[in-house]
């Protein structure tokens, strides 16, 4: 039995070497965060009040913070990590670096409110690898065991195989890389995949997200932050467009009780599938340019959605006129 | 009571570790109450695990224990006709909480349309599937061989020992009661090393394959064929892993504390006919249902016994849930086994020919068993049993799913399991226990830091705490 569980330490702390200094995925966002940290810095210094714009992977990819500084004179920071880690500690990455009044912009895929809100293992990782653990503590919930969050620093069966087909493959052990990220956090990738459409959100929230979206707005009250909610972009077939939009209508009047939601007339919708790169989430860069605009655009004018519209929005079936692109990409 | 998570073990040693604190006390100044402080210690120690699941749980368990052990006293005032027809009364109250929470809403609101909303959305107690057919069982063996009422905390013990009481291996008076009567709390390496070994197994059938497997789990196809297929081969290998691997943990635990419990799992897979499959499969079970109902029935032996198969079937597959579906799994392999037993004797398959229509009609049925709507359940046996639904594009649409990162590793974890199924059918082959190998040292040592490294991130329940 001792030996056992010497093996069983001894397996766990190779498991934490790995993952805190060999796990390429790991070292991608820890890399990524670091630049994204420092850029947030360097607008809080230099300009003051800043954009903190946020979410998974759809968000890396489509917010150039660079042009909303250059071209709008918007401060931003692309806070944007991966979907996999989960919207508690993405969260908590962007929050901690929001200061007296910023603005929050939550962009997290709907699917990311649809789950439970327990950090993920790549969650976990990348918060211990960080030195964070706080990162992975609700706004709203009990402090996340220590002893768990230790545990979950074991690749897995996922990583681990992918990664051994990967060395036999010859293809690169991560699909992304640390020099795709620009000085402010948005990505580009070369790679381009097939996508499959976006399936819709379910709703309604939970008991749980609905609290913690609660606790995530009386925070942002008493540091000063103003928190939006901004949908974000995934590729949707002409022919679901009023399913996922119907869907996406009804999470955003929910998630409204909470936040004030960004007037964004596509609802979350993107129907040119050339715009996509690997998933239905990343955007190629053109694209990106063009979201990066159009939510300069809602935040410059403070273009919110009213509940009457979106209620009348949800009540009749969506116009494929209102959704329909104004330019094509 | 999740073997998986951390706060289970967190539980579990902090009492153990208090309740050797209290025990060194007594042993010192009441050396001649060690025996009963032990017995009171496991009481104890199980009824806190039982509250931390929840206080309903833990109430509900105590109101059928209880009520079992003082109906069973007032029975045995009784004797011969009117003990048996008294008997009559105290099962139907003994199966009353377990019907109440797990089938009152199927029957007054499935079946007779009642609608009857206070039955909806009722939580089942964990394990109240198993510890009523335990307490059921200990009635009837107590008065069948006229054995003599425990002492109550004994009966508590046998009740309650918490490593079998939520998901099983269900228990007879005989096998447990006796070790319960002469536990105390020692560290014995043996048993220790013992139970680890079997710790081990059972964590690596859970942690590293049955929830790795639930990842690739995907019901959502209802017209091609090879995709609903895989879903089955994927669903059979994760409860089996599942549910054995609890199982096995459960035995490393008692085994640790000195206790022998029955093995519930013996490599099912392996089975070369529906008739061995069941002597493979959840084997408390089935041996509760085969001496409980089956024999009363009159077995196999009278005319009527394809009946008796069938009701027994039909039965267990009530067992595992209230649903149609489940119904049609119990009748599936109540069909299965009695073809078995008619076509046996006459037909003289090759061993293999056997192992491959035994998994073949076992993967089928496990359908019945996931798809609790009956309508897509319908739709996709049609699909399994209409050959234009295993076309060329099917085919390509289920090989496109495996060309795939996610595929690929399915197709590990896949190999994964087949090693150990050849590891369980060599034991086998070789006359020792299905498990041997794996509890071999150098092996269990591979097991846990496959188990370390290889465990899923997600975290499932256990599927059998969902009966």
């Amino acid at each position: 039995m001792a030996l056992l569980l010497c093996l069983a330490g001894l397996a766990l702390g190779v498991s934490i070497v790995y993952t805190f200094w060999l796990n390429p995925e790991v070292a991608f966002f820890k890399s990524i965060a670091e630049k994204k940290l420092s850029w947030s810095e360097k607008m809080t210094r230099e300009e003051g009040k800043k954009l903190v714009i946020y979410g998974g992977s759809s968000c890396l990819f489509s917010i150039d913070a660079i042009r909303l500084l250059r071209e709008r004179h918007l401060p931003a920071v692309n806070a944007g990590l991966g979907a996999g880690m989960g919207a508690r500690v993405l969260t908590q990455f962007a929050f901690s670096q929001a200061k007296r009044g910023d603005t929050l912009v939550v962009a997290l895929e709907p699917d990311l409110l649809a789950d439970s809100l327990e950090p993920p293992s790549l969650g976990i990782q990348f918060s211990m690898a960080m030195g964070h653990p706080e990162w992975l503590d609700g706004l709203d919930a009990p402090r996340f065991p220590r002893l768990n969050a230790v545990l979950a620093l074991h690749p897995g069966g996922f990583h681990f195989f992918t990664l051994i087909g990967k060395c036999f493959s010859g293809k690169p052990l991560y699909r992304y890389s640390a020099a795709e990220v620009d000085a402010a956090g948005w990505e580009q990738t070369p790679i381009r995949l097939p996508v499959r459409p976006l399936e819709p959100p379910k709703i309604p929230l939970t008991m749980a997200v609905k609290q913690w979206l609660k606790a995530l707005k009386d925070d942002c009250g008493r540091k000063g932050i103003l928190p939006v909610y901004s949908l974000p972009w995934g590729f949707v077939p002409p022919e679901s467009l009023p399913q996922v939009q119907n869907a996406n209508i009804g999470l955003l009047l929910e998630i409204m009780e909470f936040m004030p939601v960004l007037k964004d007339p596509r609802l979350g919708c993107y129907s040119n599938k050339e715009s996509f790169a690997d998933t239905c989430w990343h955007l190629v860069p053109v694209a990106a340019g063009f979201r990066t605009g159009e939510l300069a655009d809602q935040i410059q004018n403070q273009r919110f959605w009213l509940r009457p519209e979106l209620v009348s929005l949800v009540s009749q079936e969506v116009e494929s006129e209102r959704i329909t692109p104004r330019r094509k990409l | 009571m999740n073997f998986a998570e951390l706060p289970f073990w967190e539980i579990l040693l902090s009492a153990l570790a208090a309740i050797f604190l209290f025990r060194t006390l007594v042993s010192r100044w009441f050396p001649a109450r060690l025996g009963t402080f032990d017995r009171i210690g496991l009481l104890l120690l199980g009824w806190i695990l039982l509250l931390a699941v929840s206080w309903v749980t833990c109430l509900i368990f105590l109101l059928v224990a209880v009520g079992t052990y003082f109906g069973l006293k007032w029975l045995l005032h009784f004797e011969g006709r009117a003990r048996a027809r008294y008997l009559l009364l105290l099962i139907p109250i003994q199966l009353a909480p377990l019907f109440y929470y797990k089938y009152a809403d199927f029957v007054a609101n499935g079946v007779f349309q009642l609608g009857i909303a206070s039955f909806r959305h009722l939580l089942i107690p964990v394990g109240i599937s198993f510890y009523t057919f335990q307490k059921v069982a200990f009635v009837i063996d107590t008065l069948a061989f006229n054995q003599p009422l425990p002492r109550f905390l004994d009966y508590l013990n046998f009740a309650g020992f918490f490593p079998q009481i939520v998901a099983g291996p269900i228990e007879r008076r005989k096998d447990l009661l006796p070790q319960m009567e002469r536990f105390g709390f020692s560290w014995q390496p043996g048993n220790l090393d013992e139970g680890a070994t079997w710790i081990v197994t059972g964590l690596f059938f859970k942690c590293c394959l049955a929830d790795n497997l639930a990842s690739y789990f995907s019901p959502v196809s209802a017209t091609n064929a090879y995709l609903i297929w895989l879903a089955n081969l994927l669903f059979g290998l994760r409860i089996y892993y599942d549910f054995a691997g609890y199982s096995l943990i459960a035995i490393g635990l008692a085994r640790c504390l000195g206790i022998r419990l029955t093995l519930n799992f013996a490599s099912p897979y392996s089975s070369t006919s529906i008739i061995e499959f069941w002597r493979r499969w959840h084997i408390t079970l089935s041996q509760w249902f085969r001496d409980y109902l089956y024999i009363p029935l009159g077995g196999g032996r009278v005319g009527w016994w394809l009946f008796n198969v069938m009701l027994v079937f039909i039965i267990s597959g009530i067992w595992h849930g209230a649903g149609w579906n489940f119904l049609l799994w119990g009748a599936m392999h109540g069909l299965f086994l009695i073809l078995n037993r008619l076509l046996g004797p006459s037909v003289h398959l090759p061993r293999m020919l056997g192992w491959g229509l035994t998994i073949l009609a076992a993967f089928f049925a496990w359908l019945c068993f996931y798809e609790t709507n009956t309508r897509k359940l319908l739709a996709k046996l049609a699909a399994l049993g209409t050959p234009k639904a295993y076309n060329l594009s099917a085919l390509a649409e289920a090989i496109s799913n495996l060309r795939t990162p996610s595929g690929f590793v399915m197709v590990c974890f896949l190999a994964l399991t087949l090693l150990t199924a050849v590891a369980e059918w060599q034991s086998i082959a070789r006359g020792h226990e299905p498990y041997h190998y794996f509890r071999k040292p150098w092996i269990a040592g591979l097991l846990v830091i496959m188990t370390m490294v290889l465990a899923a991130g997600k975290k499932n329940a256990f599927i059998y705490f969902a009966f």
